[in-house]
């Protein structure tokens, strides 16, 4: 399940990023970095050994507990926004891309797009 | 997230401690009037149906992301959540965890098609987007189904939390405390609609986020830093800060898939993305929206973390109910007039949540339903804002019933949502092969299988193993279905995607 999830969550956000059959292209790193780290941080707060009073602590954390909490659940909120807004014009919408929407718009329904408002 | 106050309704229905300071009451009154002053400009803009469902179509990136981030959030994640923290540890961080991903996901899987699909068709509900893409009024009307028997529970369980917080407030009653509260939101939100509701989440995620990065400073003061606390807890507590906290490592993914793959599936968030004036603005959604969740969720752990430490080095009494850690903090901890800032925060969170749940149930009453029997309610408006008092009645009605009752309805609004949306919607909008056969029997599935499911348990006929629930079982049980009917029927696959459509899903 440590394994699976992020396994779910990545190929859904990798679905929803393809592109009529195309690549992720860059994203492909993004993706990766974050399957690394939501599976690294699970599996490695299960195979450390459990922390003791007066073990060090990583960033005020126990060991396994700052993995969970910066690795599983910090980390990723700086990689995937940004790059969702860096890959943005080139891999999810550009000015062309709603051109092409508003004349298949057009063309079924015989409407200028956004006509019936 | 909205799906907590859903699946830990129950812990919002203990009382936090009484709080009829004078500061905290007027702190509340002068937040309700500047509620009610939003209201009443949002009435004078409030011309057509589309304004009342989907506030015109001309919100911008801002408005978006915070309004979008405070429906999200509910009056949980200031008293329950912080509850959980203190009782169960870094178990309950999983409920938020999926939050460093599901942002961004729901913006690939979900926010450019909706919003593209509003380019191209007239999009007032979560639905309809599911019947344009499947041809399907059939889809659409049992999708409507399904929102309508969600949202009247999850009123419930938050007007009850609304009440709850009044009467902390004033001290006047839990039953008027809820009428004072249903009849504030009902003031705004009929006359005004989601362009009301938008435009005061937006007041109100400012509210909560800023009110929560003060708590989160006084907590790490209040603790001795993050150290300090570590190191107080692990003396006496260790399992609290291990990695699942006192849950099972089963039962903490458990909550990272479900609130995860669920997100997916809120109907109350992704009917915000049709309400973007400018597509090309979603650019920066997810890092505004992240940034403001983010700030908001800091009381959720610092101040669980905080009380359990202040509890187990006896700066502070033992905790009657783990409810009253963030009302206990706040009171002995911090200044009275932040105090008095996040008790109109809760109340604040609430409402933006009933607000929202109010515009999807009026919809799928006054336009879903009707599409699914092939006929259209002439003036939406209008009728809109009635259903929206009928509903709101009834779920402040439901909100008196017993505490466990409200809870179970509660419980099931997220499984519901996750369970009938999720596949037709972050599959169906992202895959050409899916099928209308696929998206109705998926529907069928998870309406059946979570009713089911928590009725039996509710009913105690039997209890799930620890990490395992109902939810979880119906999203992937309607996710499997969705794939197996589309793909025994996919030679139907072409003849339920219009040209438009298509070309929205290969954008």
């Amino acid at each position: 399940m440590a394994v699976a999830l992020p396994v779910c969550m990545v190929a859904m956000m990798t679905f929803g990023a393809v592109r009529n059959g195309r690549r992720v292209g860059a994203l492909a790193l993004p993706f990766a970095l974050v399957f690394a780290l939501v599976t690294g941080g699970f599996l490695l707060a299960m195979a450390l050994p459990p922390d003791r009073a007066g073990d060090a602590l990583w960033l005020g954390l126990p060991r396994r507990a700052a993995v969970i909490l910066y690795g599983v659940g910090l980390l990723p909120l700086f990689v995937l926004p940004l790059a969702y807004a860096l890959t943005f014009d080139a891999l999810t919408l550009s000015d062309e891309d709603i051109a092409r929407v508003r004349a298949a718009r057009t063309e079924t329904l015989g409407e200028s797009p956004r006509g019936h408002r | 997230m909205s799906g907590v106050s859903g699946i830990v309704a129950l812990l919002q229905s203990a009382a936090v401690p009484p709080l009829a300071k004078p500061v905290i009451g007027g702190v509340a009154v002068g937040y309700f009037i500047i509620v009610a002053v939003i209201g009443i400009w949002a009435t004078r803009k409030t011309k057509s149906a589309a304004d009342f469902f989907v506030a015109g179509q001309g919100l911008g990136l801002f408005t978006l992301a915070i309004a979008a981030m405070a429906a999200t959030l509910s009056g949980f994640a200031f008293i329950g959540g912080p509850g959980l923290v203190y009782s169960l540890g870094l178990g309950a961080v999983f409920i938020i965890l999926p939050a460093a991903l599901t942002n961004s996901m729901g913006a690939w899987v979900l926010a450019k098609r909706l919003r593209l699909l509003a380019e191209v068709r007239e999009m007032i509900t979560i639905p309809d987007a599911i019947g344009a893409r499947f041809q399907s009024p059939l889809a659409q009307g049992l999708a409507g189904v399904a929102i309508v028997l969600a949202v009247i529970g999850y009123m419930a369980t938050n007007l009850l939390a609304l009440g709850l917080v009044i009467d902390a407030i004033f001290g006047i009653g839990r039953t008027p405390a809820i009428w004072i509260g249903t009849l504030i939101i009902l003031a705004y939100s009929v006359s005004g609609g989601i362009l009301a509701g938008i435009y005061n989440d937006v007041f109100q995620g400012v509210l909560m986020a800023v009110a929560s990065t003060f708590v989160f400073s006084f907590a790490l003061q209040a603790g001795g830093g993050l150290s300090g606390i570590s190191q107080t807890i692990m003396a006496q507590d260790p399992a609290i800060l291990g990695p699942w906290g006192k849950l099972t490592p089963l039962a903490a993914l458990s909550f990272f898939f479900v609130f995860g793959l669920g997100s997916l599936g809120q109907p109350h968030v992704a009917h915000k993305f049709f309400m973007l004036k400018d597509a090309r603005r979603l650019k920066w959604f997810p890092l505004v929206m992240t940034f403001a969740l983010f700030l908001t969720l800091l009381l959720f752990v610092g101040v669980g973390l905080v009380v359990k430490a202040l509890v187990l080095s006896g700066r502070m009494a033992p905790l009657g109910t783990a409810d009253d850690a963030t009302p206990t903090f706040l009171l002995q901890f911090t200044s009275l007039p932040l105090a008095a800032v996040v008790f109109s925060a809760v109340a604040a969170a609430i409402m933006s949540t009933v607000n929202s749940f109010m515009s999807i149930g009026s919809a799928a009453i006054t336009h879903d339903l009707p599409v699914a029997f092939g006929w259209r309610v002439k003036d939406e408006l209008r009728w809109g804002r009635i259903w929206t008092v009928v509903l709101t009645l009834g779920a402040a009605v439901v909100a008196q019933a017993s505490g466990t009752l409200v809870a179970f309805l509660g419980v099931f609004g997220w499984g519901l949502f996750a369970s009938t949306l999720v596949p037709s919607l972050a599959l169906g909008l992202n895959w050409q092969g899916a099928t209308r056969a696929g998206s109705v029997w998926s529907i069928l599935t998870g309406l059946v299988i979570t009713l089911t499911l928590e009725s039996l348990s509710f009913f105690k006929v039997f209890s799930f193993p620890s990490g395992v629930t109902a939810t979880a079982i119906a999203l992937v049980a309607s996710l499997l279905v969705f794939v197996a009917v589309s793909w025994l029927t996919r030679a139907t696959a072409a003849a339920t995607l219009s040209p438009d459509v298509r070309a929205v899903m290969e954008a």
